[in-house]
């Protein structure tokens, strides 16, 4: 009896929290398309999630394309398929590793910030304070990370994209003596807009993942210091999660067949 | 007798099992500061977040100027909102901004305008121009406050909250606080509110106070009511005395 209860509780407890985190993405879309727009906080969240997010994508991205170079080299040649090296780069960097390794960085740095900062506003009372200085902390806080995330995290797909094609061809030149001109012809004549674009489309989807997730644990957390350090991993590790699921239902909705 | 400028009817808010406000009824006029006394927990804030609509209590009307708070829609909760400037207990301030963009955040004027209102502002508390460009995290907490005064103040509001104003701060620096006080109240000609534990304090800036207990408000009256008072939960509070009617929990009992 006792596990049923248990158990019951945990159900519970899911649902009002997927319920409450239904009824704030409700919100913040809707403050999405509704005056007024904080410009100057728009620009600020341009440069600190797209510019101070691209050494972090461009390394994580160019090491990325530089080990699956390797690592299908390593396979393939036992199929005396090596030339298929560049094709293999190409399709995981555009379709997989920039998108989500790109989503992944930003949940950790700019997902945790986001929880830390309206977090520590929310428990300070500034949240609250705001409100008592008519201004919709929803419009001032929430909507242009929303909005930033989602426009900036294809930005920085398409920069990984390019950078983790040069770790593939950097070791694919350097480290496995392929012909420069043929691995390039490879790369370009395999390339299609297809694969670029949904790249960038699950990048959209990762940005407002880590942007509503950010912000709905920031804006919800509760007691002091340690609420908000809760709140600051649940961001991390709850959009982590979502980006991973997410990816998988993409792909097979932009892939299959 | 002054216009009610706001009116609260049998409000009751409950969390979870522990009843905060349990048909909570008080009359604030036009123009009068009152002061509601009460042991922490007591519900003081929780009342204060009710009239301003952050919490929604479970029953009863608020009136603030004849709007109803509670359950309000959005145009009715800004023309509620814009009457009211607080200061918070922590002051509130944005870390993110200096002391000007501070107390003009969400003011819509000219660059110049607004920057002749931070330095009148900073004045009226008793601060210098050269704070404006400080951020919070450079200023003292008796400093802080002073700009929460300034913010609190900076749109003319007709109505003012203060949440315990001088909890945190040295003896002559909540003094300072209550002359401010007083004056900015004085000066806008606005409707006062403050919740405090601290007497001292509340007999520097109330013309009425009112002691808010299990949820009730027991007693109210003029500070010369209080000290003439027979009613024996607020002379256990003035005294502070840990024997009388008034119990606080235990660990046992929460």
């Amino acid at each position: 009896m006792d596990f049923f209860i248990r158990v019951g509780k945990i159900v519970l407890r899911f649902l009002r929290a997927t319920g409450r985190l239904g009824l704030f993405t409700l919100q913040a879309v809707y403050n999405c398309f509704t005056p007024p727009v904080y410009v100057k906080q728009m620009v600020e969240q341009f440069v600190e999630i797209g510019f101070y997010s691209l050494p972090v994508v461009a390394l994580t991205t160019f090491f990325s394309g530089a080990v699956i170079a390797l690592q299908t080299y390593e396979g393939f040649s036992q199929f005396s398929a090596e030339s298929s090296v560049a094709l293999v780069v190409l399709i995981a960097v555009l379709r997989e590793l920039a998108p989500v390794m790109a989503g992944l960085m930003v949940a950790g740095r700019i997902g945790a910030a986001m929880a830390a900062e309206i977090g520590t506003m929310r428990v300070t009372e500034q949240i609250d304070a705001m409100i008592t200085l008519s201004t919709n902390p929803f419009k001032y806080l929430i909507v242009p990370r929303i909005v930033v995330s989602v426009i900036i995290l294809p930005v920085l797909v398409l920069i990984g994209d390019v950078i983790g094609i040069c770790g593939g061809y950097l070791v694919g030149i350097y480290k496995l003596d392929f012909n420069s001109v043929s691995y390039l012809n490879s790369t370009w004549t395999n390339l299609t807009t297809g694969d670029i674009t949904t790249g960038m489309a699950k990048a959209a989807v990762f940005g407002f993942i880590v942007a509503l997730l950010g912000c709905y644990h920031g804006y919800n957390s509760k007691g002091g210091a340690q609420g908000v350090g809760s709140a600051t991993t649940n961001a991390v590790v709850s959009a982590s999660i979502l980006i991973l699921i997410s990816n998988y239902i993409l792909t097979e909705l932009f892939f299959k067949g | 007798m002054s216009k009610v400028k706001i009116s609260l009817h049998n409000v009751c808010k409950a969390f979870g099992p522990k009843v905060v406000l349990d048909d909570c009824n008080l009359d604030i006029y036009e123009g009068e500061s009152l002061v509601i006394l009460g042991a922490s927990g007591s519900g003081k804030s929780v009342m204060l977040k009710c009239i301003l609509g952050l919490i929604t209590p479970e029953q009863g009307s608020i009136l603030v100027d004849g709007l109803e708070s509670v359950h309000a829609n959005g145009s009715t909760r800004v023309q509620i909102i814009r009457k009211i400037g607080m200061l918070f207990q922590g002051a509130a301030l944005f870390d993110s901004m200096n002391v000007a963009d501070n107390i003009v955040f969400g003011l819509k004027r000219d660059k110049t305008t607004l920057m002749q209102l931070v330095y009148d502002k900073l004045a009226q508390v008793g601060l210098t121009k050269d704070v404006a460009n400080l951020f919070p995290s450079d200023l003292s907490g008796g400093m802080q406050k002073r700009v929460g005064l300034a913010r609190a103040i900076a749109s003319r509001p007709e109505i003012l909250f203060f949440d315990e104003p001088t909890t945190g701060l040295d003896p002559i620096m909540s003094d300072v606080i209550n002359k401010l006080i007083v004056s900015c109240v004085k000066n806008i000609g606005a409707t006062a509110l403050t919740i405090t534990h601290d007497i001292a304090s509340a007999r520097k800036i109330a013309d009425r106070i009112a002691m808010l207990y299990q949820g009730k408000i027991i007693w109210i009256g003029t500070v010369k009511e209080l000290d003439k008072t027979d009613n024996p939960y607020v002379r256990q509070f003035i005294q502070g005395s840990s024997e009388g009617p008034i119990k606080l929990p235990t660990i046992e009992e929460s």
